[in-house]
């Protein structure tokens, strides 16, 4: 199932860029990530509105309120909260949703990627099987897996003259991508010291990069180079719809204007808030 | 209970979590994964499957393995090169390894070439005093059979699969970058080549009459004229050949897997005869009495006679992708998702015995 709806198609369309762009197995990997975070551009958006949506609501002085009031009473409390919620038009989980969809397509691409680098003959034998009709196994066979200075079949590593070792110069860029991308979709920092949400991000924001960078280093550089440009492409995402938060990454950087969400969203929710007021 | 915003911030962090560790899990967990490569000489038959066993063929006992644990680091799947007092693997990181078949396999001497990063899927081969192998960095090693030394070396333009079969003259190498190499023996120099239009995963074949046989991933069986250095002749196949063709009095047997197992005039490349099995067929048919025995993926061990007619017919639990080991009495069967790992059977299709790698 997961097989024939994900991976069997992400590895013919992934080996059908292959065929067409010079048996580059480098540059269809781009383009093919590409293509993957395009389709999955307006999962990104919603995840994003939902997102700024909560952070617009805990700046909400009725919601402030509503903690102050039912600090002691942490049922009603939710109760009042869910129905803020519900009178504002804000799904909790509207962040979270679009997130969870997109992981089985990047699992999915990094299945399929394997798949198409067939390390062994049983993984060849079952790519030939997969194959849909249109693909012709003599163009696509032998996979080209030579991309500027690495095999990516393999982990890589630069040797350069001076140096004994090499340098995993993928592995650091998916650390440092990684790493810029959750900081710049990362709220403001509050000021408050004891927001244990913020700590938790922050913790977040260190964990992630460290764990991709080490699957980067020990995984074939194919899924390094898809991460890198994956992350790439995200934050020119996040930049060109101004919901980059550069302070976090640089922090006197001045933004030109208040983010403000393009359809005026945020402003919507503000005017429905002060109805609620009234 | 918590505040429901809190809650909603808790819920994406341990989402997160979950995620990072399903994608560890997810992208992490991926191994090699591939039937065993087996051979039989005297008296043993040699498994690698990652660790290479020595396990008695009498008996299904195993003798000894190599190495001690399972080594990420050292994992193999050829078929080992067995010689008379050597066992000789390539492994999937570049190094070729000689145990010593007399001293629970003892490790005689390796061979690693430092500036590659390929993998050695194809079995080694003796040519002589020279072990041949190809790796999937592209180059074909030859190596001397004492001492492990390079002796030389020939780059190919892309990964050598299979393993390399020699006459007294030539090396042929059958190419994943579609051509068919003969190189000079005593040097590594290429003689000729030969484009064939088709990825090639299988060795070649050699045969009578300046005749060298190969089968591409274009579904096609080859024959090759060594002295014209041209192709002799072409026979399209239902389904792509997976294991090396079986030669034996002039006539070539071998399976698809489209199902198909043929029998082939080796001079013309005419079909002797075709029969439809009920799955595909991976594994190299292998002659044992009187009988061709081939394998099927559906676990159908099947015994054909010279005419086409089936003979007797086993079963085994699994996909016997593997190429069976073979000596006059008995072969041994392996694959994946076996229910036992190797299982033997003698001339008249009897099961002899099954193998289970000892904890």
């Amino acid at each position: 199932m997961w097989d024939t709806i994900i991976i069997t198609p992400f590895t013919n369309v992934l080996l059908f860029i292959y065929t067409i762009t010079g048996q580059n197995f480098g540059i269809a990997i781009i383009l093919f990530t590409i293509l993957i975070r395009l389709v999955t551009h307006p999962l990104m958006v919603s995840q994003i509105k939902g997102g700024q949506a909560m952070q617009t609501l805990q700046s909400d002085p009725r919601y402030k309120e509503l903690q102050e009031k039912y600090k002691n009473d942490k049922e009603k409390l939710a109760q009042e909260q869910a129905a803020l919620l519900k009178e504002l038009g804000v799904n909790p989980f509207a962040s979270c949703l679009p997130l969870l969809v997109q992981f089985p397509i990047i699992i999915g691409l990094y299945q399929s990627l394997y798949k198409a680098m067939a390390n062994t003959p049983f993984d060849m034998l079952n790519l030939t099987r997969h194959l849909y009709p249109f693909l012709d196994i003599t163009r696509v066979l032998p996979i080209n897996n030579e991309f500027l200075w690495f095999n990516l079949s393999q982990p890589e590593k630069l040797f350069v003259p001076f140096l004994s070792f090499g340098i995993p110069i993928l592995a650091i860029l998916v650390m440092i991508t990684t790493y810029v991308q959750s900081k710049l979709i990362s709220p403001p920092p509050s000021g408050d010291s004891k927001d244990q949400t913020a700590m938790m991000t922050n913790m977040m924001n260190l964990y992630m990069p460290f764990l991709m960078g080490y699957m980067g280093l020990t995984l074939a550089s194919g899924l390094s180079l898809y991460f890198v440009v994956s992350n790439v492409i995200g934050i020119l995402q996040y930049a060109l719809l101004g919901k980059a938060n550069w302070r976090n990454v640089i922090p006197s950087f001045k933004p030109k204007a208040e983010v403000v969400d393009a359809k005026g969203d945020k402003k919507k929710m503000v005017k429905a808030a002060n109805r609620g007021k009234k | 209970m918590r505040t429901l915003i809190p809650q909603t911030k808790s819920l994406k962090i341990v989402l997160l979590l979950v995620v990072s560790a399903f994608v560890l899990a997810a992208c992490g967990a991926v191994q090699l994964n591939n039937w065993p490569g087996l051979t039989a000489v005297d008296g043993t038959v040699y498994m690698a499957q990652s660790q290479v066993r020595a396990i008695n063929l009498t008996n299904g006992t195993e003798l000894w393995h190599y190495p001690e644990k399972v080594d990420a680091n050292n994992i193999t799947f050829g078929a080992p090169l067995v010689t008379a007092d050597k066992v000789i693997v390539g492994n999937y990181h570049n190094v070729v390894t000689a145990l010593d078949a007399k001293n629970k396999g003892a490790v005689l001497w390796t061979f690693k070439d430092f500036e590659a990063k390929g993998r050695f899927i194809g079995r080694p081969t003796l040519a002589g005093d020279l072990v041949l192998v190809g790796s999937t960095d592209k180059v074909v090693y030859a190596l001397d059979v004492n001492t492990g030394k390079l002796v030389w070396s020939f780059k190919a333009r892309d990964a050598v699969w299979s393993a390399v079969t020699s006459d007294d003259r030539f090396a042929y190498v059958s190419g994943m970058d579609h051509y068919f190499y003969a190189l000079d023996l005593k040097t590594g120099q290429k003689s000729w080549e030969i484009n064939l239009d088709g990825p090639m995963i299988v060795e070649p074949v050699v045969g009578e009459n300046n005749l060298v046989y190969v089968a591409t991933m274009a579904d096609e069986l080859v024959a090759i004229d060594v002295e014209k250095q041209a192709v002799a002749w072409r026979m399209d196949t239902t389904g792509k050949t997976w294991g090396a063709p079986l030669l034996h009095e002039g006539t070539l047997y071998f399976g698809t897997d489209k199902n198909k197992a043929y029998a082939v005039n080796a001079a013309t490349g005419s079909a002797v005869w075709s029969f439809d099995a009920t799955a595909p067929i991976v594994a190299a048919p292998v002659f044992l009495g009187d009988r061709f025995v081939f394998a099927s993926e559906d676990g159908q061990v099947f015994a054909m006679t010279a005419a086409g007619a089936q003979d007797w017919k086993q079963t085994v639990k699994g996909k016997p992708y593997s190429s069976p080991a073979v000596t006059p009495e008995l072969m041994v069967v392996g694959g994946v998702e076996m229910e036992f790992p190797l299982v033997a059977f003698n001339a008249q299709g009897a099961q002899v015995w099954t193998f289970t790698a000892p904890k």
